[in-house]
Formats: C-alpha cells, structure tokens, sequence
C-alpha cells in the first residue's frame, strides 16, 4: 500500500499576488487617513444628520404644484431621450456587431465611440451639453440620449452578435441581401431582448435625469438643489418622496412589461 | 468531364482544406442531370457537410469549380451570387425558420430574392399577389390553417413543412437539402421525405439530398453518390445498388449492418 499525501493546506501565494495585495492595501490605509475619519466626525455627522431629519419632517407639501411640475418634466427628459436613444442605438449597435458590421473598421468605431460614451459619466455629458446648449431640458435630453445609446447599443450589439446563423443562411439562401437579412431574421428574433433592454434603460434614465437638474441640465434635479441650499429640508424631502414614488412605479410597470414580452 | 448542357450542376475536382489542414474534400467530381435526384450518403466527417456547404456558396472549395447551370460559383462575388442563390432553394436540418415570427412572415421571406426591398415580403405590406402564392405554397405542404401562429409552436416536422413552403415560395430550380429529416421522428420524417418529393418530381427540380438514412436513400433518390473520408467511394442509380455496398459504405469493409 501506497501512502498517498494530500495536497498542502495552504500554498505559498505568487510574489505578484503578495505585491498586488500590498499596494492595494497601502491605498487603503493613505485614503482613510485622507479622509480624516474620526471617531469625533463621526459622531457629530450622526448629530447633523438627526438635525437634518428632525427638521425635515413632516414633509412639506405646499409647494407640490411646482414639485410636481418639475418632476414631469423629469418624467418627458427621460422619455423623450430614451426613445430616441434606443432608436439611435439600433443602427449603431448593427455597425458595432461583427456579424452585421459592413467592414471591420467601422466597427471599430462604433464600439469606440459606445464605449466613450457609457465610459464618460452622464454628469459630465449633462455638463457639456449645459455649457452647448445651455441651461433646460435640452440638455438633460441630450445627455440621456447618449446615455442611452451607450447602454443600449452595447447590449443591442450583444445579443446581435449572439442570433443564430441559421436562420439568416435560410434567408441568405432565398437570395436576400444583407438589408433583408437584418430586418427579416437578426432583429425580429433580438426584438424582445431590446424590448427589455430598453425598459430597462428608460429605468436607468429616470434616475439619471433626477440628478441631472443638479447641474441645471432641467427637471426636479434644480427644486432638489435648490431646497437644499436654502435648508428648507422639509421641502426636499417631499421632492425625494416624489422622486421614489415615481421611480418605484416605473421599476413596477416596466419590471411587468418586461416579463410580458420575454 | 465535358461541360453538358442537361447538366444542373456541375462538380469538378473540388479539393476543400481547411485552415487547421484537414481536408474535407479530396478532389471531388459529379454532375448531376435536370430533373435528377441525387442522394449523398455518408457517415459524419465524411465531408458531406463541407460539400453541402461549397454547393450553396456557404464556403469556397480551395481548388476546383462548382458550376450551377453554367456559371462558375467561384468566379462569383459576394453581390452577383445572389441572382444565383434565388435559383437554389434549401432545406436544412434544423429547419431555421425566424423562430418568433409567423408561419405565414416565414413562408412570405422565401420570396425576398425576388423583390429589391425587403417591405413587398412583410406581411403588412405585401402585395396580395405574394400573399395568396404565400397561402398557395403553405396549402401545398398541408397547413394553411397554421398560417397564423407564431412558428415555434409547431411541431418539428411541421415546421420543416413550413420551411418546404418557404423553399416553394422561392420557385428554384435546383433544390439542396441537408439532412433534412435528420432531426425529426421517423414517421414524421418519411412524411416530410414523401412530400418534399412530390413536390420535387411535380415540378421536376434538380435535388442534391444530403442523407443518413440509407434506405430513404434507395427508396427516394434516383442515384446515390456515397462519400468516405473525402472521397467518392460510390457513385451508382439508385435502383441497382445492393444491400452490401451501402453498408460498407456506413460500416467499413467486412462488417455486417445491425440494422436495415
């Protein structure tokens, strides 16, 4: 009989690993005490905090017309900026997919430039677009239709890239061009993968057009901002009971088309 | 081999090797006569795929032509071959219909090499003249009254019928299947055959089968070219071929068949 020997129990980790962790860790450490956390800061932040509670309710509703106003306009910066996002997107994401991309360089581009912009925050674009076309709505669309496309057009693309060939083949083999096997076999069968995509998406967009007034980019961003600079803290907690109404409801109606469509 | 003028399809040397340096087709030659059904049998890896794929333009032999009446495949590029493939309908093993689409979207999609634009093959827009041949063509294959569902909801050899309508709908002159009833139930699958046939004979259209099955084979096809490694090991009418040739085409030299 042979004695068999099991593994170490533990292995010597690699240098790199060792090295790795180390200067992970030493970050840490530095960015702490940059932060100068204190016991003491601590604690008076949970104080200003009850300060900022206690003053905050009852929530005040006298000015609920124009909250409510703001938040509509939210409301259509999201919609509008999401639907002509996702109808933006889809052309770009057939650019950016390798079975439907005309050339390779092409693609190349179209996936930088998705890439750019789902890398650049939407806070940024919003600041750009304010600075272009100034303060308002506009911007926050704009902001949310590049938003969107980074999004989308990068999921688009994936589940282009994922469609089974044959169904194309059959529709190549009857003599189609590329034209009609795109529109006839690759996006009927992606079609309710976008569907959630872009519910999902017009989700995302609410939420980031809440805070795109904050950089004047239009909508309830600029009550929110507003409130909180002149400390009328009751005021801005009926705006973020608004907010989480709203967004909740259309996590709720979209969550349920979704499951309808897929 | 001499260019003939009854002939479809013309296979001449073709020698297919792949990147990785398998060669799947070793200097291969046939031609197939108008209105002849030919049946091409051969174990997996035998090349019968890479020979379906070089004759619908899927991939490019790496040396030798494919003539389809007349004009060379090669010498086709990516725009003119499709006046060419609108004469070649296909029939495919996993019948690749547009799954979540309508019977009736799918069998209007056959008709998509005949139009510039794809809208005269959307069902909304279709001119009624493509849509009663629609109708036409699934009454054929026996489920006109499917018309309507969504295609995933019928049946395997349903759907291959739809997919024989949709090949209908294209009006070809040569016909390649590919293992048709290979994913079907062998009921199910002698139907599919039946019809395909019928439909074939009836407008007398060239067909090139690729087949597992070889008593469909001897029963359906006018000749059957057996291939083996690559190569064509057979090459005889369907009607003298004997029992032994054809298991030694599946089972090797010196081994009986377990089964017809």
């Amino acid at each position: 009989m042979t004695t068999l020997t099991a593994p170490a129990r533990f292995k010597r980790p690699s240098w790199v690993t060792v090295v790795t962790v180390g200067i992970f860790a030493g970050l840490f450490v530095l960015g702490v005490q940059h932060a100068q956390i204190s016991l003491e800061r601590l604690f008076s932040g949970i104080l200003n905090m009850f300060g900022f509670i206690s003053s905050a309710f009852p929530p005040n509703p006298e000015r609920i017309a124009p909250i409510s106003a703001a938040m509509y306009e939210t409301f259509q910066i999201a919609l509008v900026g999401t639907v002509i996002g996702v109808l933006l997107s889809l052309p770009v994401a057939l650019l950016a997919s390798h079975n439907t991309a005309p050339h390779p360089s092409i693609r190349w581009a179209a996936r930088g430039m998705v890439s750019a912009m789902r890398t650049i925050p939407d806070l940024i674009w919003a600041l750009i677009f304010v600075i272009s076309v100034g303060l308002g709505p506009l911007a926050g669309i704009l902001t949310i239709i590049v938003d969107t496309i980074g999004f989308c057009a990068r999921f688009f693309s994936e589940r282009i890239e994922e469609v089974q060939k044959g169904p194309s083949q059959a529709l190549q083999s009857t003599g189609g061009g590329q034209l009609g096997v795109i529109s006839g076999s690759i996006i009927p069968i992606s079609f309710p993968s976008f569907v959630g995509t872009s519910l999902f998406s017009f989700e995302k967009s609410i939420r980031a057009a809440v805070v795109l007034g904050l950089v004047g980019a239009g909508g309830i961003g600029v009550e929110l901002s507003t409130a909180f600079t002149l400390r009328n803290f009751d005021e801005a907690l009926m705006i973020i009971i608004l907010i989480l109404i709203v967004v909740i409801a259309f996590e709720q109606l979209s969550s349920a088309i979704r499951k309808k469509v897929i | 081999m001499k260019s003939n003028v009854t002939s479809d399809l013309h296979v001449e040397h073709v020698t297919k090797t792949y990147p990785d340096g398998t060669t799947a087709l070793q200097n291969i030659s046939f031609h197939v006569n108008k209105g002849e059904a030919v049946a091409l049998l051969g174990h997996n890896g035998s090349g019968k795929s890479t020979m379906f794929k070089c004759l619908s333009g899927f991939e490019r032999p790496t040396s030798g032509s494919i003539y389809l009446q007349g004009t060379d495949l090669a010498s086709l590029s990516r725009r003119s071959f499709k006046p060419v493939r609108k004469k070649l309908g296909m029939v495919f093993q996993h019948f690749h219909l547009v799954y979540n689409l309508s019977v009736f979207q799918n069998v209007l999609f056959g008709r998509m090499g005949h139009h510039r634009s794809i809208l005269p093959v959307m069902a909304p827009f279709a001119s009624s003249d493509n849509r009663d041949r629609a109708m036409m063509c699934l009454d054929r294959v026996g489920l006109a009254h499917l018309a309507d569902r969504r295609s995933d909801q019928l049946s395997g050899g349903q759907q291959q019928r739809v997919a024989i309508a949709r090949m209908l709908m294209q009006e070809p002159e040569i016909v390649l299947a590919d293992e048709p009833i290979a994913s079907l139930d062998p009921k199910a699958g002698r139907e599919v055959m039946e019809l395909l046939w019928d439909i074939v004979e009836e407008q007398s259209l060239t067909v090139v089968c690729i087949l597992h099955q070889t008593e469909i084979a001897k029963n359906f096809a006018d000749r059957i070219i057996g291939l083996h490694k690559g190569q064509i090991v057979l090459d005889t009418p369907a009607s003298s071929i004997s029992a032994g040739e054809l298991d030694q085409l599946y089972y090797g030299s010196g081994r009986k068949a377990a089964h017809a």
